[in-house]
């Protein structure tokens, strides 16, 4: 049995990422080797859920955020802000990167069609709510030190 | 004092004197004086609770019902979408209100806000500044934000979490600022559904109307919290289709909030509220501070929105909306008393073109064009302001009125005074009074009938001699109704005294609250003219309330000098008494912290002006300091960001702890059963290049002959991150964490080996594999010999599953072949080969 030009198929890069796979060097293939858009499967549940727990969280830390520092004390959204904004999303961007690993392992992950892609979308949302955990952490040391000189 | 102060001061100034004169008529600025009386209650606008006037901006909230009942497909009660004209009527006249056209200078700061409300109720235009320019575009905004559409409508309307969200809302805003909501509703109280088949649903609907009593009366109840923050309330009530028990309490919380009697009431609803009269307790006794407006449909409340004026709409001339086919209104004051008519369209089916019938007819009962004594300022809608001309000013003496002939019932029509203020003259008797004022036009007549009285307590002086005689404060008033019908109190004129200088405010007020400013000073600006007095110097001088000493407020009133340009710096030297001399000048109060903090509230500190009157005396007239000042120290930002810094340092590490454990927990191997199969392979490199794999008796890898009996169990360690083979290369496999800084790494499976391990599928760069995956291929522990390199393959594959044969089959050549092309320059595993290298195939013979 003798198998002509077989070509590795290189599993989908992770949206977003810099990394992936390693491309075989030193060889020719039968189409372009790289980042390549991943198989649209049928959405995932808990893939969708995950993310959109995410987005929620995100969206949490940013209603509970003060809008100025003429609050005048430390009040109960302020630390609400800054556990979900530093914890609260990081466990869910956890939560997130486990499901799409799951996907990726089992070849399932589904990617949305647009221009950017689901995980970083995810990143960006993490990204925010952990600005927003730092803000209220000022907003909180702010009124702490304030109360304590 | 900072120029941004300084223009507030200016604006804050303006607005209060706009305000006032809008609200008092031709009273001078003095104090909170009803605009309209109501069965002896007098209508209340922005009142501040001490029974003046809020002299900050306006904020108006829209509060938008957005239930179904609007759209629904069964008897919507606004299938035209008519309320979006109406919202766009009352926006273009409130930015209408924000021009200053006329020498009054009646210019308001308006900010507008959109919440809705259905089951829920949310913000969704924050209070934004309104103007003739943007007031267009808001209302598209209000479509676009609550659109008419089924689906994003909710499918209940309840007012408790409406209320409750407009009040969190004005209590966010500035204590200072005079607080309007407008309540569009269609409907009826109901906070959750009631099915029509249920057998309970009278008594389910009396629960609900007996919920919305108890938040409205209760202790800090709705409408104690509506009084307390001072928020004028304008009902717009759309006729509901389905009315029940909880329409009854509807009515009657409106009652309860806007304060309105319940004569005052709209027929309609005074006739729906039944048993809810007076829910809260006697409404006599509750200040009035709005209205209820009852519209038949949604068309009708583009009619309505134009009885609603933040400034109060001025004194109606006839009842309002007129009853009789042709309006006939009373005989009016002369015209140079009078600022301007507002004529409103308040029933179907008037509308402003009628007025082109309208005339005026004289004292003499000659009839007149409008256009003759009238000139148009605005027109929104259903509304037309006017103001008078000259020749209105000098022709139409008291007597004239307004009439439509075939015309339509339905007309409201108000008139509103101008703000006037005379001078006694020089510095003697020989001095004639005279007006000071741009606006209207007092004749001799006028200031001859000028009655006056004392500002300290309000007795009557005889006539003008001793008024101008008089040492303190006096105040003025002109009769401009001899009817006594429209205007049936004199209107208040404001007076510059010969012995008496002129002081703009009534009080200093110093009110903040937030971070300690740099200077820890904050001032308070009067103007103070002694130009037209017959006084020379006056000594101002400060006497301190005994509550700035304390602890808590440790603060203390100077006064300064602003510097050519009229403002206050922040080194500028305090002195505690200053001589004013005689013409204009500002008297600035500041207050001083002396520590890094501040809380003070005080309102008997004085700042007292002593001067000598000619021939009486020393003289004293002061004027209160109000002070509610809340000053936060600000910390050191080293310490804040210090803190920030060890508070975000901890949650980097506890994050880093948080996924690590997330990352044990969670990247285990299977814990259902997996078995791996193993397959000793030599492997050569043939002359083109590409890798050959057969096994190592030199047969064909497709001609593997599956054995049950080689089916090697995996013993799992307890946490499930680590296997061993039971037999077979006895090889051990394990789940690598990602390290500690590297958290969103994937976790790998590795089979352990002194040389470089190769997998299918690749994950992680081919580092690994998935700890989730199912069927795999590991080729490891390489032994070259001579030109061919002999490796095992160990296959993972699951227990479960019919066609494993197939699957080892499948392993065994397409998937080790996809391995074997990234093995082949791996010169752990080949050693150096010529670099030359051909396209990779594995020729498998």
């Amino acid at each position: 049995m003798t198998y002509i030009d077989v070509v590795a198929p290189t599993p989908p890069p992770r949206p977003g990422s810099q990394r992936g796979p390693v491309p075989p060097t030193g060889t020719s293939t039968t189409r372009p080797i790289g980042r390549r858009r991943p198989p649209i499967k049928a959405e995932s549940g808990s893939l969708r859920n995950s993310f959109i727990l995410l987005i929620v969280v995100t969206l949490i830390a940013l209603l509970m955020t003060p809008m100025s520092l003429s609050v005048g004390e430390v009040t109960v959204r302020m630390w609400l802000g800054a556990l979900v904004g530093l914890f609260g999303c990081t466990i869910a961007f956890g939560l997130f990167r486990f499901v799409s690993d799951q996907r990726y392992a089992t070849d399932t992950f589904y990617e949305w069609n647009s221009f950017i892609s689901r995980e970083r979308t995810a990143k960006l949302a993490t990204a925010i709510g952990w600005s927003v955990g730092i803000l209220n952490c000022y907003f909180i040391a702010y009124e702490i030190a304030r109360s304590y000189q | 004092m900072s120029k941004s102060l300084i223009t507030k001061t200016r604006i804050s100034s303006f607005v209060i004197v706009g305000l006032l004169v809008s609200l008092l008529g031709n009273s001078f600025a003095r104090a909170s004086v009803p605009l309209t009386v109501v069965e002896g209650k007098k209508q209340e606008l922005c009142p501040d609770g001490n029974g003046g006037q809020k002299s900050g901006d306006v904020d108006v909230l829209l509060l938008l019902d957005n239930s179904k009942s609007l759209n629904a497909t069964n008897s919507p009660s606004d299938p035209e979408n008519k309320r979006y004209e109406a919202i766009m009527v009352l926006l273009k006249a409130l930015g209408d209100l924000t021009i200053s056209e006329s020498a009054d200078g009646e210019a308001l700061k308006l900010n507008f806000g959109l919440l809705s409300f259905g089951t829920n109720a949310k913000t969704l235009i924050s209070l934004t500044e309104l103007t003739t320019a943007n007031a267009e575009s808001l209302g598209r905004q209000v479509e676009t934000q609550v659109p008419p559409i089924l689906d994003k409508q909710e499918s209940t309307t309840n007012y408790i979490s409406a209320i409750a969200t407009v009040l969190d809302e004005f209590s966010q805003r500035p204590n200072e600022n005079c607080k309007v909501l407008v309540w569009f509703t269609d409907g009826q109280f109901e906070s959750r559904e009631i099915n029509r088949s249920d057998p309970d649903k009278a008594s389910k609907r009396k629960d609900q109307a007996d919920e919305l009593k108890s938040k409205v009366c209760g202790v800090d109840g709705f409408a104690e919290r509506v009084r307390q923050l001072g928020i004028n309330t304008f009902a717009l009530v759309l006729q509901p289709t389905k009315p029940d028990e909880r329409l009854k309490a509807s009515y009657g919380a409106m009652q309860a909030i806007t304060g309105v009697s319940t004569s005052m009431l709209p027929p309609q609803v005074q006739y729906g509220i039944d048993d809810y009269e007076d829910m809260c307790g006697d409404i006599r006794t509750t200040p009035l501070l709005g209205e209820v407006f009852l519209a038949q449909d949604a068309a009708e409340i583009a009619r309505v929105v134009g009885l609603i004026d933040p400034r109060g709409n001025g004194t109606p001339v006839a009842s309002c909306p007129s009853e009789l086919e042709e309006l006939e209104a009373q005989k009016m004051p002369a015209a140079r008393h009078l600022k301007e008519l507002t004529f409103v369209g308040r029933n179907a089916p008037t509308k402003l073109e009628d007025l082109d019938r309208a005339e005026i007819i004289d004292a003499f009962g000659i009839p007149h064009p409008l256009n003759e004594y009238l000139t148009p300022t605005s027109e929104s809608g259903y509304r037309k302001v006017f103001v008078f001309n000259k020749k209105a000013e000098e022709k139409l003496d008291q007597g004239w009125t307004i009439k439509i002939d075939q015309g339509v019932e339905g007309w409201c029509v108000f008139a509103r005074v101008h703000k006037f203020e005379v001078k006694f003259g020089g510095p003697n008797d020989g001095y004639e009074i005279a007006q000071v004022s741009d606006a209207g036009n007092l004749n001799d007549s006028d200031l001859q009938n000028l009655e006056f009285q004392r500002a300290s307590d309000q007795s009557v002086l005889s006539d003008i001699s001793e008024a101008r005689a008089e040492a303190g404060e006096v105040r003025a008033f002109l009769s401009i109704d001899p009817t006594g019908l429209l205007f049936p109190e004199p209107i208040e004129i404001g007076v510059q005294q010969q012995s008496v200088p002129t002081i703009s405010c009534e009080l200093f007020s110093i009110k903040e609250i937030g971070d300690i400013r740099e200077s820890r000073r904050i001032s308070s600006t009067c103007e103070f003219d002694t130009s037209e007095t017959n006084l020379s110097t006056v000594t101002a001088s400060i006497a301190s309330s005994s509550g700035l000493a304390e602890k808590e407020c440790n603060s203390k009133l100077f006064f300064t000098e602003p510097n050519s340009s009229g403002e206050v710096n922040d080194d500028s030297e305090l002195t505690e008494q200053i001589e004013l001399l005689k013409g204009k000048s500002q008297v600035v109060v500041v207050l001083e912290a002396q520590g890094d903090s501040a809380s003070c509230v005080s309102d008997d500190s004085l700042v007292e002006f002593a001067f000598d009157v000619p021939g009486k005396g020393q003289v004293k007239i002061d004027r209160p300091v109000n002070i509610d000042l809340l000053w936060k120290k600000i910390p050191s930002p080293i310490v804040v960001w210090v803190l920030v810094f060890l508070a975000v340092l901890a949650a980097i590490i506890l994050n880093l702890l948080l996924l690590r454990e997330i990352k044990k927990r969670t990247a285990k191997l299977p814990n259902t059963k997996q078995y791996a199969y193993e397959v000793a392979v030599s492997l050569i490199i043939d002359a083109s290049g590409g890798v050959t794999a057969k096994q190592v008796d030199g047969s064909k890898l497709s001609d593997h002959k599956y054995a049950i009996e080689k089916l090697i169990p995996i013993s799992l360690s307890d946490s499930r991150r680590a296997g061993k083979l039971l037999s077979g290369s006895r090889s051990e496999i394990e789940v690598r964490l990602p390290r500690l800084w590297r958290p969103f790494d994937p976790a790998v499976m590795t089979l352990k080996s002194n040389k470089k391990v190769y997998y299918w599928p690749v994950f992680d760069r081919g580092q690994g594999l998935s700890p989730q995956t199912r069927s795999a291929i590991a080729i490891h522990t390489p032994r070259k010999e001579s030109d061919q390199t002999f490796a095992m393959v160990t296959l993972l594959i699951p227990s479960s599953g019919n066609k494993r044969v197939e699957l080892i089959n499948d392993l065994l050549t397409s998937k080790l072949g996809q391995v074997c092309r990234l093995i082949k320059d791996d010169e752990n595993w080949f050693g150096d080969r010529d670099s030359t290298k051909a396209v990779g195939k594995l020729r498998e013979i």
